[in-house]
């Protein structure tokens, strides 16, 4: 560990407070549209909660119905928030705070303007009945050529400049490159073979599971990763501990997220060595995660942090972490045989994926944005008591929502588990858990609503401030980030 | 080859394998290898899959049915035998489900063999099921002037879901193929037992 020099991990953000105006533009179309289906996503899966406590809740509309909005409700938060959210994260990591090439914010725009047009088409088509309900797979077919366009245009151009800028030691291009390459690949791969009609049989679910997890390990997961070796330096003053260690973490991720799918399937009409594969693999992942995390406690327990003032994205950064690593252990565990018998098919389940979506690649996305915004903007965040609200309200909503759902999971399956107990008995043990749920969900979308306003606050801000900074064109204080070490 | 060239021709790799061993491997194993008995599912019942997708039943139901040490689903009556590849073969809409809040239903035709039952079920799920969280499909059904006496298909409803007097409830076209597609999932035929592979 002693020879964790300060180059290893290069500090990306040195230049921070010389963010070119030229940025602002590109990082507003991707992330400004990301915070809005950030709310749809919530706003959604909070219906869909309440649908559940009183299923007559909003009538019977076809288009609010609970296996509609959902679904939907997942959806909009992967593919509207957690895909831009990645490709910013790139996008930051290649032009490092410096300028854009023109080439470079035209793609932007395009892919911007493309990506939430096919969405938009996409999540409505969901709700108006289009879909064909094969989870991550589930936006109806008359979207996907926007969606594909938008993120290869944007894709290719963030690949070519990572590859072309390479860092012999950056962990984060590794992973950053690892999501931008494996969503094309794996998404179009999935989309060609499910409109084959060759294509049939228990294989579409095997098909549907490995794109599943790998869009959540190998695609977001990636960039969260990514996002994680990129800030630590920022927050820390220092890179993440034993990059040799996460070389091999990355490797390890990279081949297993790929293999972990068939995990859901323990029980299904799969041959055994697929679904041992995909146990196997998910606790592989769980390993790899550790020896990501333990080079960041390492880093966390030398570094600079909490020097005084309350850094948003190192809160969220560690939030995030800690979520990693409960949700890929509960990941590889709740899919051992002898737990799946009781815990597969349950709200538990569930729990580990919010873990995993809300809890990692939301907490960690979030970090990203407390840092990029500010330098990218020229502005330092407006209010520290509405950061601190928002961290407040989406870690306490988020861990009451897991617990509760976790708590609820294993009441139903212990109840599944006894044939005698009627189904029906078994539903109203988990209501009083589902119930209480909504109130957790309610904190989550006040979070939300906190972040977009204080966002709101920062771009108008910005805005009218640009023309006045400009003319004095001083790299002063005020143009850095909440805390820059 | 440089490094980044390496390191994505690395990834491109662990992608492939992926693919190669849970896509390409279980098509080429448990697709559609030989033609089965029943010939493939047509019709409406094809056309019920879809409605069943697209209205998000797998996010309730499951259409698996596990072998006896993994989970109760047998001693459930939900199926008389773990369920096999074969028995999806031909389907392209394979809802094994995700999250059991209701019944598995990967043979419910043969518990439940009366379309009324279902158009019932379907239109107000409290009527069957008192209490229960599934929710009313009742967008799949609609209501028509009454000329004479009521269609065969009708239903026989009171109280708050009464229609207006001279009118009559008929399943949709949707959810008549639904309910098709239900009976026809009967993948495991009561009392065949079988060894699991
Ligand atoms: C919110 C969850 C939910 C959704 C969505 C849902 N159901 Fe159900 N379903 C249930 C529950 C719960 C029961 C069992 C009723 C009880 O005992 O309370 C049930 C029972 C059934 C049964 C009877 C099974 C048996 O063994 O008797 C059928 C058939 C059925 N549902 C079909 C459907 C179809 C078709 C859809 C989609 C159009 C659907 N369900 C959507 C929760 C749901």
């Amino acid at each position: 560990m002693a020879n964790m020099s300060e180059s290893e991990e290069a500090p990306v953000m040195t230049a921070a407070s010389e963010a070119g105006s030229s940025l602002r533009g590109p990082f507003l179309w991707l992330l400004g549209p990301a915070t809005v289906w950030l709310w749809v996503a919530t706003i959604l899966a909070l219906l869909g909660s309440l649908k559940l406590v009183d299923p007559r809740f909003l009538g019977a509309w076809g288009w609010l119905t609970f296996g509609r909005i959902s679904p939907a409700a997942f959806l909009s938060f992967v593919y509207g928030f957690g895909v831009p959210v990645g490709l910013s994260a790139a996008l930051w990591a290649v032009t490092k705070g410096g300028r854009l090439p023109l080439l470079g914010r035209r793609w932007c725009l395009a892919t911007s303007f493309l990506w939430n047009v096919g969405l938009w088409g996409g999540i409505t088509g969901v709700l108006a009945g289009e879909s064909r309900s094969l989870s991550w797979l589930g936006l109806p077919t008359f979207s996907l050529p926007s969606l594909g366009l938008a993120y290869l245009l944007s894709a290719g151009w963030l690949v070519a400049a990572l590859v072309s800028q390479w860092e012999k030691t950056s962990l984060a291009s590794r992973f950053l490159l690892l999501g931008l390459v494996w969503i094309p690949w794996a998404g179009g791969a999935a989309a060609l073979m499910l409109h084959d009609p060759a294509v049939r049989g228990v294989a579409v679910g095997s098909l549907e599971w490995w794109f599943n997890d790998g869009l959540l390990y190998a695609g977001l997961g990636a960039f969260a990763l990514g996002i994680v070796y990129l800030l630590v330096p920022v927050s820390l003053g220092r890179p993440v501990a034993f990059s040799g260690l996460g070389r091999i973490a990355f490797w390890a991720w990279a081949l297993f997220a790929n293999l972990a799918g068939t995990a859901h399937l323990v029980g299904g009409p799969f041959p055994l060595w697929m679904v041992s594969l995909g146990v196997s693999s998910r606790f592989l992942l769980w390993v790899a995660a550790v020896a990501v995390g333990v080079g960041f406690w390492v880093a966390a327990r030398g570094g600079a942090a909490e020097k005084g003032d309350w850094d948003p994205s190192w809160h969220f950064l560690r939030f995030g972490m800690s979520s990693l690593l409960v949700a890929a252990g509960l990941g590889a565990l709740l899919a051992l045989p002898a737990w799946s018998r009781y815990v597969h098919y349950t709200v538990l389940e569930e729990a580990q994926l919010i873990l995993f979506l809300y809890g990692f690649l939301g907490m960690t996305f979030f970090s990203l944005l407390y840092t990029l915004l500010p330098r990218v903007l020229g502005r330092p965040w407006p209010s520290p008591t509405l950061a601190k609200a928002h961290f407040l309200l989406s870690s306490y909503g988020i861990s009451f929502l897991v617990g509760l759902l976790a708590a609820g999971g294993l009441f139903q399956g212990v109840g599944l588990d006894d044939p005698d107990l009627p189904i029906h008995e078994v539903i109203v043990s988990l209501l009083p858990f589902l119930r209480s749920a909504a109130a957790p969900a309610t904190a989550l979308l006040a979070a939300h609503a906190v972040f977009g306003l204080h966002l709101l606050w920062l771009v108008v801000e910005s805005g009218s401030s640009r023309r006045v900074e400009e003319e004095a064109a001083l790299a002063g204080s005020a143009r850095e980030g909440v805390r820059t070490p | 080859m440089t490094e980044p060239k390496r390191v994505l021709l690395g990834i491109l790799l662990a992608t492939g394998v992926g693919w190669l061993l849970l896509v390409w491997m279980p098509l080429r194993k448990l697709g559609p290898i030989r033609p089965s008995a029943d010939g493939a599912p047509f019709g409406r019942a094809v056309i019920g899959g879809k409605v069943y997708a697209a209205n998000g039943c797998a996010s309730c139901h499951t259409q698996v049915i596990r072998p006896p040490n993994l989970g109760s689903d047998i001693a459930r009556g939900w199926g008389a035998r773990r369920s096999l590849p074969v028995e999806y073969q031909e389907e392209h809409i394979v809802p094994l489900g995700v999250l059991r809040l209701g019944p598995d239903l990967a043979d419910v035709g043969e518990r439940r063999t009366e379309p009324h039952w279902y158009y019932r079920l379907l239109y107000d799920p409290r009527t069957v099921y008192p209490g229960t969280v599934m929710p009313s499909y009742r967008y799949l059904f609609s209501r028509v002037p009454l000329l004479g006496s009521p269609l065969p298909d009708a239903l026989s409803l009171s109280g708050r879901d009464a229609p207006p007097p001279g009118f009559q409830v008929v399943p949709g076209p949707k959810a008549r193929a639904l309910v098709a597609y239900l009976l026809s999932l009967k993948r495991v035929p009561l009392g065949e037992t079988g060894k699991t592979p």
